[in-house]
């Protein structure tokens, strides 16, 4: 090392002059040591960020809960874990569809990332209450979303809504009245008066195509159905439920009616066929659930719901032999094997 | 411009050691991107392959299960209501129908089943004139439609038909035609575990998606603007990726599978591979340059140091010195620049002395000067005042002589004989010579005292003027002027009408020999001084003499050829050198003399 030795303070160089070049060096070090630890934190740090989404689903009955289950499980399929990344806000079933419009509000006000909705009701409810906020809304249960007024078409609904739309089995339901027993001829109908959502018109082309005669019968309160069972229904050969809310609420009535009077009777719902229905064809509400969770994921991962086109869910024959021995009837062999599931 | 050898340094170090260091780490990067993208086109390859035998496997499955109704239990035979029944057990199995239609060899439907409605006897009808009957019962093999979308659910059917033969070689019985969901395959492709960004579609011929893991693209009748190619393009959802594309057939029609990779997940183990690589390589680089620094610091510091030392001996600080440390090369620098500035002390401190020993000289030397001038111009004056004195002493008795001859002439003239008379003229003409003398001595004694009033003068003028007056004094003469124009000239007036009183009158002088006189005044302007000459045709000189012309009584003829004191050009001399000229003679015998004079010009 070599530096100026002089009693001229003007030639020599300032005081202090090698610390500080050491001093910058130093600080040079403890710089370039803290920018690696920034780059390599911030490459890192994105992919220890998990984001947590709220899910809310709103249900009318408590055949719905099975719809929830089936939400979950296909939620958790796809890497969603409840009280990790997803908290799951499930109401219990208003039960009554004019508690649709507070439920709706109450869970909205807990700011839900997505919507879930069951029924035609609740997703027109649901339809008018996220109509300002255009929170994602996620159905299950729809018989015609197009029909209703909730999606402009099934292929691209539009809006913030879309769903999975229940099959059109309806005919198809009808017709194993015939497969189950080939003779039946009449079948009752219970309806609800002035229900601007029932599906009875494919039923009617069904039962006119087989050459089915339907007994149609308007069931405004419990005391018309009650009127209704009391009696012997002279010359009905089965009784078939048509989806609708209401009626589906008097289902176990119309099942002890129907052992009763020795009568095949088919209900909507496939999973409450344990009940003591015959037999049902249509959507298995589990499944559903299912399919309608990748629609939530896709947009939970941003996809917006109008560009997700609605989904049709998969019909099924649920069979109860149990019943089908109380009422005498023999299940054809052939359509024994059509039955996705045989309740013994 | 001076570049900092720090700088200079730096960017050395930066290119030796930063360079390299860049380049390979690029290199790495390009050759990890290389590796990257020959592994993703492998897997893409693979799953385009594995897919494409599932899926084939899978139609073959479908056409097999179809055909196999007929092999089992000689389904042709039963009668329709059974073949209904049948039909519609299979529709349900797996749900991979839509519909399923039994025709005859006729074409008509002898039973059918749909997943979407009960079908009636009435309903059943004849598809003779459709390709789906045509096709199999010309050519005894399966047949297959291009896709369509149902109205209902939206999803892609495709017809197969499957022709039932009788026998081994036999003529087509019966022909089953089915509308496959194609929605079965999609299962399928769900099955398949995909890295994220890895997908896989099923095409038509006409670029619809028919197949997808994620059902919207499909139910949304999505259609590809062209046909995927293999390499970098994009993925159905519009981002870029790397697609690699397999082709299959079901019976007649083509599809083509796509693998895709999307280009930010297939190379984002480049992306952490890159960021290792350059996290190494930053720190590799801060740690070089930091070492840089240091080393550059090293070496410069102690190079300015001396740089420091020598701007502060140039500066006149030969004291200074740098501190040696060490035993390099700098050290060996800093020995000898302070080796080097001890001598230059040394050699500065003895050249010091010699200077002032010489002005100490100097200054004796100045002061002797000084006291000889002195002496001398005390000299001087007294010799002027001797000559002034003596002259002037000396014009008493001269007058007595003059007027005493004068009046011995007058009064005793009578009583003289003619050699008294002659002698006494002798005496007065001496005394005449001898007054002239003394005034001639007492103008050159006044050259030296008097003062001097510089002005511009017209030499020319004043040359025609005096000559005129001296032309005037020799009546019988033939004198002939040449005047050319003359160099400005400044002076006192009076001392240089004396000069050219004294070089004319000389002039005419030493022309009396000849018959005609011809006198030449000129000039020439310089840029220091101006020359003028005066010429004349008269008899010359000896240039040997020419030194001694301007010397007091020096005179190169005997007065009784030319009379005069020899003291003109003495004076003329004096005048000339007080105004800080030079004046010489040029001459050869009887030839003419030129004499030359300068006086200052405007730029001295």
């Amino acid at each position: 090392m070599t530096s100026p030795a002089t009693n001229d303070n003007e030639d020599r160089p300032p005081a202090g002059h090698a610390a500080g070049w050491r001093m910058r060096g130093l600080a040079l070090a403890a710089g370039a040591l803290v920018a690696a630890a920034a780059i390599w934190w911030g490459l890192h740090r994105q992919e220890s960020e998990v984001r947590s989404y709220r899910v809310a689903l709103i249900t009318v009955t408590s055949v719905d809960s099975r719809v929830e289950a089936g939400i979950k499980a296909g939620l958790a399929d796809l890497g969603y874990r409840e009280g990790d990344n997803l908290v799951f806000d499930a109401p219990p079933p208003v039960g009554q569809i004019d508690r649709l419009d507070a439920a709706l509000a109450a869970a909205i006000s807990r700011h839900p990332d997505l919507l879930m909705v069951a029924t035609t009701a609740g997703t027109r409810a649901a339809k008018r209450a996220t109509a300002e906020s255009r929170l994602p809304v996620v159905f299950v249960e729809v018989n015609d979303p197009v029909a209703s007024g909730i999606v402009a078409s099934l292929k691209a609904p539009g809006g913030n809504i879309t769903g999975v739309r229940m099959p059109a089995s309806e005919k198809l339901r009808l017709g194993y009245l015939k497969e189950l027993r080939p003779a039946t001829r009449r079948v009752l109908v219970p309806t609800t008066p002035g229900d601007p959502m029932n599906s009875m018109g494919p039923v009617r082309e069904a039962a006119a195509r087989l050459g089915l005669a339907l007994d149609e019968h308007p069931i405004g309160d419990r005391k018309a159905l009650e009127g209704l069972l009391a009696e012997q229904p002279g010359g009905i050969d089965a009784i078939y439920l048509p989806r609708d809310t209401n009626i589906q609420l008097m289902a176990p009535q119309f099942i002890a009616a129907a052992n009763r009077h020795r009568l095949p009777l088919s209900i909507s719902i496939v999973d409450e066929v344990g009940d003591g229905a015959l037999y049902s064809y249509g959507f298995e509400a589990g499944e559903m659930g299912r399919q309608a969770a990748r629609l939530v994921d896709l947009i939970l991962r941003g996809a917006a719901p109008g560009d997700l086109p609605v989904e049709t869910g998969e019909s099924y024959l649920f069979l109860n032999l149990k019943a089908a021995a109380t009422i005498g009837l023999a299940v054809p062999p052939h359509v024994l094997k059509q039955a996705t599931v045989i309740l013994r | 411009m001076m570049t900092s050898l720090r700088i200079r340094l730096l960017a050395v170090f930066m290119a030796l050691a930063i360079l390299p260091l860049v380049v390979g780490g690029g290199l790495l990067a390009w050759l990890s991107y290389r590796l990257q993208l020959a592994e993703v086109y492998e897997r893409q390859h693979d799953l385009a392959a594995r897919m494409t035998v599932e899926l084939d496997s899978f139609f073959d499955g479908i056409e097999g299960r179809l055909a196999s109704l007929d092999l089992v239990r000689e389904f042709t035979a039963l009668d329709a209501e059974s073949q209904r029944r049948r039909l519609a057990v299979v529709l349900a199995e797996r749900h991979d129908f839509r519909e399923l239609a039994l025709l005859d060899e006729q074409g008509r439907e002898r039973a059918k089943v749909s997943a979407g409605e009960p079908i009636a006897a009435a309903d059943l009808g004849s598809r003779a004139d459709r390709e789906e009957f045509r096709w199999p019962m010309a050519h005894g093999r399966s047949y297959s439609g291009p896709i369509r979308f149902d109205r209902e659910t939206g999803e892609p059917l495709m017809t197969l038909a499957v022709p039932f033969i009788d026998g081994r070689d036999g003529p087509v019985k019966a022909v089953l035609v089915a509308e496959l969901r194609v929605r079965r395959i999609w299962n399928v492709m769900q099955e398949r575990h995909l890295a994220p960004g890895q997908e896989v579609a099923v095409l038509d011929a006409d670029a619809r998606v028919i197949a997808h893991r994620n059902p919207s693209v499909v139910l949304r009748e999505t259609r590809l603007p062209a046909m995927p190619k293999e390499g970098r393009g994009y993925g159905v959802d519009g981002t870029p990726a790397y697609l690699v594309t397999s082709s299959f057939k079901v019976a007649q029609q083509p599809f083509v599978l796509v693998a895709e990779y999307a280009v930010a997940q297939a190379m984002a183990p480049l992306q952490h591979a890159g960021a290792v690589i350059g996290g190494v390589m930053l720190l590799a680089i801060l740690t070089v340059l930091a070492l840089a620094w240091f080393s550059v610091r090293r070496i410069v510091l102690p190079i300015e140091a001396v740089s420091a030392a020598a701007m502060a001996v140039r500066r006149g600080k030969l004291e200074q010195r740098v501190e040696v440390v060490g035993n390099d090369e700098i050290a060996e620098l800093a020995r000898s620049f302070n080796a080097m500035t001890r001598e230059l002390q040394a050699a500065l401190d003895s050249q010091r002395h010699a200077v002032e020993e010489v002005g100490q000289l100097n200054q004796q030397l100045e002061r002797r000067v000084a006291e000889r001038t002195a002496a001398l111009e005390a000299s001087n004056k007294e010799l002027e005042a001797f000559a002034y004195s003596v002259s002037h002493d000396l014009r008493a008795p001269l007058r007595a002589i003059d007027g005493f001859s004068h009046i011995v002439l007058d009064e005793y003239g009578d009583r003289l004989d003619a050699e008294g008379r002659k002698l006494l003229a002798s005496v007065r003409s001496g005394a005449e010579r001898m007054g002239q003398l003394i005034d001639d001595i007492l103008a050159l004694s006044r050259m030296a005292r008097q003062e001097m009033a510089l002005v511009p003068i017209e030499l020319g003028t004043l040359a025609r003027q005096v000559f005129a007056e001296l032309a005037a004094t020799a009546p019988r003469r033939r004198l002939h002027l040449e005047l050319a124009p003359l160099p400005p000239a400044s002076g006192d007036p009076v001392l240089l009408r004396q000069v050219l009183e004294n070089l004319i009158a000389n002039a005419i002088k030493f022309t009396a020999p000849r018959d005609e006189a011809i006198i030449e005044i000129g000039g020439r302007a310089g840029a220091m001084e101006n020359e003028y000459f005066v010429r004349d045709n008269g008899v010359g000189f000896d240039m040997n003499y020419a030194g001694k012309l301007f010397g007091v009584f020096q005179r190169l003829h005997p007065v009784r050829d030319f009379e005069g004191t020899g003291i003109g050009l003495a004076i003329v001399k004096r005048i000339i050198a007080r105004h800080g000229g030079r004046v010489w003679a040029e001459g050869k015998v009887d030839a003419g003399a030129t004499v030359h004079f300068t006086l200052p010009g405007s730029g001295g």
